[in-house]
């Protein structure tokens, strides 16, 4: 689709495109894995969808970007977790893995990763802004200040091609 | 010195035919002003072809080349055509002797024009007087300096000629002349003092080749220093360490003030006086320029000998220090590439403020994803929504194959799955709600197959924009009766479907 170093080379048409099939693919995955979404609560398929929407943005970009493989680890990991727990505690483990899921969107996985944002100053001078940031992009916590600006720009694009996709499909359904 | 002037006198008009002729041809913008000029340039080329059959057919072909390389921009080709007309004048006297020499060294042939051209320059300026002395003064220096002085002019054809050496100094020394001459002429006017300032223009643009690397800095440098202070004090940041190499020639030209120097001496020497005759014809036309432009370039050539990153005036160049520069820039390049992405960012300057904004970007995104979700999840809690999903899954691993969605060319499966999913829609309005996603499936799949190629004519109105293809499959959907061609769904096997993760 794109060289991998170009950040500006993604033509946001053809990303959409992948975006959206890979969004629906994924939400039906969701939806016919865990049968019980339809009528649960709305929290849970929301945030499914949500780990859906990620996972086919990071799906999308593939291996190329460390956020998108950071997504992708996540989701994996989730998964083999989810099933190891539900073998353990099939109760427990359902709610274990709703709260992880829920704090997937900003921290990373790993529990040992959880750093305060305190507001202390770099050695840039930034303020902590850019430890703000490194937190909210998936991956690039361990990343020099020029790959995470890199990393930004292809978040901030995949990001805003997603939201985009999304809210034509709610209008699109909204419609029906 | 008879014999110059014989050459001269007797040249002028047959070889200013030629030369005009011959450099005409060149885009060069001959003002008024020029023409004069030009004209008169031309005869001590001509001249010299004449004198110098071997060396003219090299001269006549780096007129030529000169004068196509310079009409880049009016006031370089300017430049050159009046500095040939100062320079010449100058070194006339030394040209005779020298383009010997400078035959001999392979690459002068201007040096024997600009000599024969000084005559013409002579009589067109009321200093000639001026010049003529400072030829004198010239002459007066050994013959090595002779040489060396003719670089410059030799140096302007070098560069478009062979490689020489000389070549920047050459132009320095071009540029020196230029500047006695008018210190001298002063009272010439502009057009005057903007020759020799052009010459260097000219040699600047010129002095591209291999050669020594540094010559081609040293052009430029010296078109620089020659057009203007405030150009000067650009070029001289932009050349950095390497005017330093400048031969010494530079300055001899630089009018009796100094003793010659041979082109390997200092080069220091060399580009500070060049630096003075250049600021003092620059002085003329622009004062605060000249002093800029020597300034910065003794603080631009001290700062940097070797390294090739050059260090802008005022910075450090420690190693470390350039590397944290060099960092910098690319930092600021994605900041501003960032900027570009993150709507109304444009006025925002500064790392911080950048940084903040993009950080209230990618929350916000973050925030509208969730909300989102939430939304297509309250939204379409039935199972449309999962047949649109699967018919797509379906289409992807069929369509996509092994190669998957990041093989997904767009363009090919898009006609296709759009339509699929639109029946995709249209089926799973018809079977209602399924039970089970294989029961859905196999009502879909049967139900492609009966519609058969379906949506042939859909599939030629590739939907410009997303949206209109969603809004298709919305219409599809609403309108189950609509006929469907013949499409290849029949491709989509009932046994990809199986082939679910």
């Amino acid at each position: 689709m794109s060289p991998p170093h170009q950040p500006t080379s993604i033509n946001p048409n053809s990303l959409k495109i992948q975006l959206a099939y890979r969004f629906l693919h994924n939400l039906n995955n969701i939806n016919t894995k865990r049968s019980n979404l339809d009528h649960t609560q709305i929290n849970r398929k929301s945030h499914r969808v949500k780990v859906a929407a990620y996972a086919s943005m990071a799906f999308v970009t593939g291996s190329r970007r460390a956020w998108s493989r950071s997504i992708l680890r996540k989701i994996r990991n989730r998964g083999v977790l989810a099933r190891i727990k539900k073998r353990v505690d099939h109760k427990a483990s359902r709610v274990r893995v709703h709260h992880h899921l829920n704090a997937r969107s900003t921290k990373r996985r790993n529990p040992s990763c959880s750093n305060p944002n305190g507001d202390y100053i770099d050695p840039s001078g930034n303020l902590g802004l850019e430890v703000k940031l490194r937190k909210l992009v998936p991956g690039a916590v361990m990343m020099d200040a020029c790959g995470l600006l890199d990393e930004t720009a292809d978040y901030i694009k995949c990001l805003a091609t997603q939201v985009e996709v999304m809210r034509t499909l709610v209008d699109l359904y909204s419609t029906i | 010195m008879a014999g110059d002037d014989e050459i001269e006198g007797g040249n002028r008009d047959e070889e200013q035919i030629h030369y005009n002729s011959a450099n005409l041809s060149a885009d060069w913008p001959f003002n008024g002003t020029n023409e004069l000029t030009n004209t008169s340039m031309s005869n001590p080329m001509s001249n010299i072809w004449d004198h110098h059959p071997t060396s003219s057919q090299n001269l006549g072909a780096f007129c030529d080349v000169n004068l196509q390389n310079n009409p880049t921009t009016s006031s370089s080709s300017l430049g050159f055509r009046k500095g040939n007309l100062l320079v010449p004048q100058r070194s006339l006297d030394m040209g005779w002797a020298p383009p010997d020499s400078a035959i001999k060294r392979g690459g002068m042939f201007l040096p024997p024009a600009a000599s024969a051209m000084l005559p013409h320059s002579l009589s067109q300026f009321p200093a000639d007087s001026g010049f003529i002395e400072r030829a004198a003064r010239l002459s007066s220096f050994s013959a090595g300096n002779f040489e060396d002085m003719i670089n410059p002019f030799g140096n302007v054809n070098d560069s478009s000629l062979s490689p020489y050496s000389s070549r920047s100094v050459q132009g320095q020394a071009q540029e020196g002349f230029v500047g006695n001459g008018f210190k001298s002429a002063s009272g010439d006017g502009s057009k005057d003092m903007s020759l020799p300032v052009d010459c260097g223009a000219n040699d600047g643009s010129q002095p591209k080749q291999g050669g020594s690397g540094f010559s081609g800095n040293n052009g430029t440098g010296d078109a620089e220093y020659s057009e203007g202070g405030g150009q000067d004090g650009n070029s001289n940041e932009g050349l950095g360490s390497k005017k330093r190499r400048r031969s010494g020639q530079d300055t001899e030209y630089n009018q009796a003030k100094r003793s010659p120097q041979t082109p390997s001496d200092t080069t220091k020497n060399n580009t500070e006086v060049q630096q003075k005759a250049d600021n003092t014809p620059s002085s003329l036309v622009n004062k605060s320029g000249g002093k800029h432009g020597k300034q910065a370039q003794s603080s631009d050539a001290q700062k940097e000998e070797y390294i090739h990153v050059r260090a802008r005036r005022g910075q450090a160049t420690n190693s470390h220090s350039l590397a944290e520069r060099v960092r910098r820039e690319k930092i600021s390049e994605r900041m501003k590439f960032l900027q570009d992405l993150v709507p109304g960012c444009s006025k925002v300057t500064g790392k911080a403020v950048m940084l903040d904004e993009i950080i209230n970007y990618v929350q916000s995104l973050q925030r509208q994803v969730e909300f989102l979700s939430m939304k297509l999840a309250t939204v379409n809690p039935r199972m449309d929504f999962n047949i649109e999903g699967l018919l797509a899954k379906d289409i992807l691993e069929s369509r996509l194959g092994p190669s998957g969605p990041l093989g997904f060319g767009g363009d090919m499966a898009m006609p296709y799955t759009p339509n699929q999913s639109q029946m995709a829609v249209m089926q799973a309005g018809i079977p209602g709600v399924g039970t089970s996603s294989d029961a859905v499936r196999r009502t879909i799949n049967s139900h492609l197959m009966a519609l058969g190629g379906g949506y042939k004519d859909h599939t030629s109105q590739v939907p410009s924009s997303w949206d209109d293809e969603l809004h298709n499959i919305v219409q599809m959907g609403l309108n189950p009766g609509t006929p469907v061609s013949s499409q290849n769904l029949g491709s989509t096997p009932p046994g990809h479907l199986k082939a679910e993760p």
